[in-house]
């Protein structure tokens, strides 16, 4: 923009001799919670959101074109520093997701809180293994004398058998991750009575 | 007289309960509550990815997305649970668009595994309108009052459902799902999960291996499509005769309302393939299984 000003000289000279201050850092942060969380946020982007559009005028794009051409000559020195840069400006990107996952992450309000529970331990003892015997004979039968377990119907029970051994396998591996929970060992007694029913149905078409 | 049994009743009471406490082992409990609220704008979405986890998802009129993550451990050593709670790592992260909330259980270097029951309890609240995608693996889902897009996945959980509208997709193993006025464009695929669902209307995609589906309609704007595998199907309408039915059950059985007359197609003891039309059709019923009974029933 040009400066309609008599002493201009004067008035730049004077600006440029005008002291400058930095605000403190603590300033900053405040300011950009309250931008992207505060209160004010929404009426904020609606603000934004009705801000209306201009296109700019010919000359500007000719004018861009015209100072682009100029620096052709300048640019094809430049190309062999883009790969660099193009890499900086990765680095520069992934880091500034980086920041902003890390900023979202740093402000949380964490509580710690005690209580005490009671607890019937008799009723979470592990006991799922103890019938276990029982199943492995089934299995021992079936590879032992094929001709016993040769039967459709006993081969689909068999493979019902093994995904509900599977899903055992899952919650006791569970049970050895999160503690002994009612909430898991209810779901295994449902398994282990599941189970036991398919296996009183094989070996009624054994016998 | 009165006074003095009363004053006995009250003894009696206080060593039941003495007895009860007796034999229970008094474990403390130590939790982590964190708290965070995102800014939300029309086109974010929000995707939880819990761990042995409870997930409660609510709605509100705000256009924030709020979670409060309560990490507990609870052992008989007060010591042993505040290890361990460290444990439960989770993450509360936004990327433009897209929210994240995580929790998995990881201990710190250099410590032992943990040794306390652990869970995560997620509240999550956001606007009704936000597409909300939701893993859970041992623990439960409860999830209210979303209106455009839900897509769940759960293993070894149970899911409740209430109020919920628009593209519903949900996956379940292991874990039952119970729901209450769902509608819209709802696909659901079950296996080892019980489906019962109250109040629905729209079109209805269920696809279900090993587990009892119980639906329950009130004149309902509904076309169902289900296939299903070593399950049974129960479908319960006041006004059964409003629906068109095409009902097909290999190895199975079928038992409808004897006012209504249905076409035999096919009737034999392996393969039963049934068909009604009433006079004015309010929506169609396809329910094809194997292994397993059809049951429509005025309830």
């Amino acid at each position: 923009m040009e400066l309609h000003e008599h002493n201009k000289d004067r008035l730049r000279d004077a600006l440029r001799e005008l002291p400058s201050y930095e605000p403190p850092d603590d300033l900053w942060q405040p300011i950009q919670r309250e931008l992207e969380e505060g209160e004010s946020r929404p009426t904020l982007e609606r603000a934004i959101g009705k801000l209306p559009e201009y296109e700019p005028p010919e000359r500007v794009w000719i004018s861009l074109q015209d100072s682009l051409q100029g620096q052709s000559l300048r640019s094809r020195k430049l190309r062999r520093w883009y790969p660099a840069a193009a890499a900086a400006l990765l680095v520069g990107v992934i880091f500034t997701f980086w920041k902003q996952g890390q900023s979202h992450s740093d402000d949380y309000q964490v509580t710690t809180s005690y209580s005490v529970e009671f607890v019937d331990q008799d009723l979470l003892a592990p006991d799922w293994e103890e019938d276990e015997a029982a199943f492995a004979l089934v299995e021992e039968w079936c590879a032992q004398t094929p001709l016993l377990c040769s039967n459709p119907d006993l081969q689909l029970l068999q493979r019902e058998l093994q995904e509900l051994t599977s899903a055992k396998e899952t919650l006791v591996a569970a049970l050895d991750q999160y503690g002994n929970d009612p909430d898991l060992i209810g779901q295994l007694a449902e398994i282990e009575l599941e189970r036991t029913s398919l296996l009183k149905q094989m070996l009624e078409r054994m016998i | 007289m009165n006074k003095l049994s009363n004053c006995w009743m009250t003894l009696l009471l206080l060593c039941a309960a003495d007895f009860a406490i007796a034999q229970s082992t008094p474990m403390q409990v130590v939790t982590r509550t964190v708290e965070k609220t995102l800014p939300y704008r029309s086109g974010s979405e929000v995707n939880i990815e819990g761990e042995k986890a409870e997930i409660v998802v609510e709605t509100w009129d705000r256009n924030e997305v709020k979670i409060v993550l309560e990490l507990v451990a609870k052992h008989p050593d007060r010591a042993v649970a505040e290890r361990d709670v460290k444990s439960i790592k989770f993450s509360i992260d936004q990327h433009g668009d897209m929210i994240y909330f995580r929790n998995y259980i990881s201990p710190d270097e250099g410590q032992p595994k943990p040794e306390s029951t652990l869970k995560a309890i997620y509240t999550v609240t956001l606007p009704d309108e936000c597409p909300l995608y939701l893993k859970n693996y041992f623990g439960l889902a409860n999830v209210s009052n979303l209106s455009r897009f839900l897509r769940l996945r759960t293993e070894f959980s149970n899911v409740f459902l209430q109020n919920l509208s628009g593209d519903i997709g949900l996956t379940t193993r292991f874990g039952d799902l119970n729901a209450q006025g769902l509608s819209g464009t709802v696909s659901i695929d079950a296996r080892r999960s019980d489906i019962t669902l109250h109040d629905i209307s729209g079109d209805f995609d269920i696809r279900s291996t090993y587990g009892i589906i119980k639906l329950f309609t009130d004149e309902s704007l509904v076309n169902l499509n289900i296939e299903a595998e070593k399950s049974d199907v129960y479908f319960f309408d006041p006004k059964p005769g409003i629906y068109g039915y095409t009902l097909t059950a290999h190895y199975g059985n079928i038992s409808v309302p004897n006012d209504l007359k249905f076409n035999f197609l096919e009737n034999s003891s392996a393969t039963k393939r049934w068909k009604f039309s009433p006079t004015k059709e309010m929506a169609t019923i396809s329910i094809k299984i194997s292994f397993g009974d059809i049951v429509i029933r005025n309830p």
